[in-house]
C-alpha cells in the first residue's frame, strides 16, 4: 500500500480505491487484535474447564458402563438409571468434534435418550463430558461432550 | 502510465478479494475433524448392520437400530446387494435393505466391515456441501441350523458421503454443526 501511495497517482478512482483498501486493512488489523484477545480468553477458559472436567468423572463412568454392558437387558437397566440424572429424556446432548479459534464444531445434536442408546449400539464410549447445565432440581438440562 | 494504472487496479482488486476466497477453504484441522466425523458415521453404520443382521438381536432392538441406521442416510438413497449366485446387482431403498437384512434366511449371520477409508476425498461443492466417497469391504457369512457355513462372500462397496454446515437453536443460542449424511452404497465387486 505504501509503495502504491508513493506513486502519487493523480487519478480519483485509484485514490478512492486506496482509501477503501486502507479501511479494509485497518478493519482486518482490528479484527486480528480482537481474535488474539479472544484466543487468550479461550485458553484461560480451557484451563478452567480442564479442572472442571474432573468433576464429571462419575457421569463418564456411567456412560462407559452402558457402552460395555454385557447384554441388551443390562444396558437397558443402566440407561434407565442414568436417565434419572436428566431433566427429561429429550435433554439436548451436544458433541464437540473440534475446537477452532475458540469456536466449537459440533456433530448433529442429539438427545439424552438417543445418545445413551447410541452407546449401547456402538459398544464404545470415546467421549468426555465437557460441560453440564442443570435445572433448579439439579437434573441435567443440557450436556456437552467432546470426542476423545 | 496506462499499464501502471491497470496493474495497480489489478493488485488492489486482489487485495479486496483475497480474504473472501480464503474463507472458502477449510482450516486443515477442521477438515480433518470433518473427515473423521464422516468416517465415524460409516463405522457406526457397520455396527448397525452387524446388529440388524445378527439372529441374536431381539426383534424390537433390531427395529430400533433400523430407525437409527436409516437416519444416517439421505432420503431416497439406495443400497446395492450382490451375490455370487447371480450376476446382477439389486438396489433397494435403505429401509427395505435393512428389513431384508433382518429377515435373511440363515440361522446365523456374521457381517464384518473392514478397510473403511476414503477413496475420494471430501470436496466442496458450489452449494457448500462437501462430497466424498468412502470404500468399505464387507465379509458376509451365512450358516444353516446345523451351524454349517452355507454361503460367504466379500464385497467392496462405495458409499457417497455428504457433509454440510448447518445451524440450529438450542437453549436460546445458535449452534453450528456438521451434518453428515450417507448417500447411495454401490457394489463395486464381489468375491468368494
Amino acid at each position: 500500500m505504501d509503495t502504491i501511495k508513493s506513486y502519487n497517482i493523480d487519478d480519483q478512482d485509484v485514490k478512492d480505491l486506496i482509501v477503501k483498501v486502507g479501511d479494509k486493512l485497518n478493519t482486518e488489523k482490528a479484527e486480528a487484535v480482537r481474535k488474539a484477545e479472544e484466543e487468550r480468553l479461550r485458553k484461560e477458559e480451557a484451563a478452567k474447564k480442564q479442572a472442571e472436567r474432573a468433576k464429571f468423572n462419575i457421569i463418564n463412568e456411567k456412560f462407559a458402563t452402558i457402552a460395555h454392558a454385557g447384554s441388551y437387558d443390562e444396558a437397558d437397566k443402566e440407561i434407565e438409571q442414568v436417565l434419572q440424572l436428566f431433566a427429561t429424556p429429550d435433554v439436548p446432548v451436544l458433541i464437540i468434534i473440534d475446537q477452532v479459534d475458540g469456536v466449537n464444531d459440533y456433530d448433529r445434536p442429539t438427545t439424552a435418550s438417543r445418545f445413551l442408546n447410541y452407546l449401547k449400539d456402538i459398544k464404545s464410549y470415546h467421549f468426555a463430558v465437557e460441560s453440564v447445565k442443570r435445572n433448579t432440581e439439579g437434573k441435567i438440562s443440557e450436556l456437552e461432550l467432546i470426542k476423545k | 502510465m496506462k499499464n501502471i494504472t491497470f496493474s495497480i487496479f489489478f493488485l488492489l482488486g486482489i487485495l479486496m478479494v483475497l480474504p473472501a476466497t480464503a474463507q472458502e477453504t477449510l482450516n486443515p484441522k477442521r477438515k480433518q475433524a470433518i473427515d473423521s466425523l464422516a468416517l465415524e458415521k460409516v463405522r457406526d453404520l457397520s455396527k448397525y448392520i452387524t446388529t440388524i443382521g445378527s439372529k441374536d438381536t431381539p426383534w424390537s432392538e433390531a427395529n430400533r437400530v433400523i430407525d437409527r441406521a436409516e437416519e444416517l442416510f439421505m432420503k431416497g438413497s439406495e443400497i446395492g446387494v450382490s451375490s455370487l449366485l447371480r450376476p446382477q446387482i439389486n438396489y433397494y431403498g435403505v429401509r427395505k435393505y435393512f428389513e431384508r437384512l433382518m429377515r435373511l434366511n440363515y440361522s446365523k449371520v456374521e457381517i464384518e466391515w473392514y478397510k473403511i477409508d476414503y477413496v475420494s476425498d471430501l470436496q466442496r461443492q458450489p452449494d457448500g456441501t462437501y462430497v466424498g466417497v468412502i470404500t468399505v469391504f464387507q465379509k458376509f457369512k451365512g450358516y444353516n441350523k446345523e451351524g454349517q457355513l452355507v454361503y460367504q462372500d466379500t464385497t467392496k462397496k462405495d458409499i457417497t458421503v455428504y457433509v454440510k454446515r448447518k445451524e440450529t437453536q438450542i437453549g436460546g443460542r445458535m449452534i453450528g454443526f456438521w451434518d453428515v449424511l450417507l448417500g447411495d452404497m454401490r457394489v463395486k465387486e464381489t468375491q468368494k
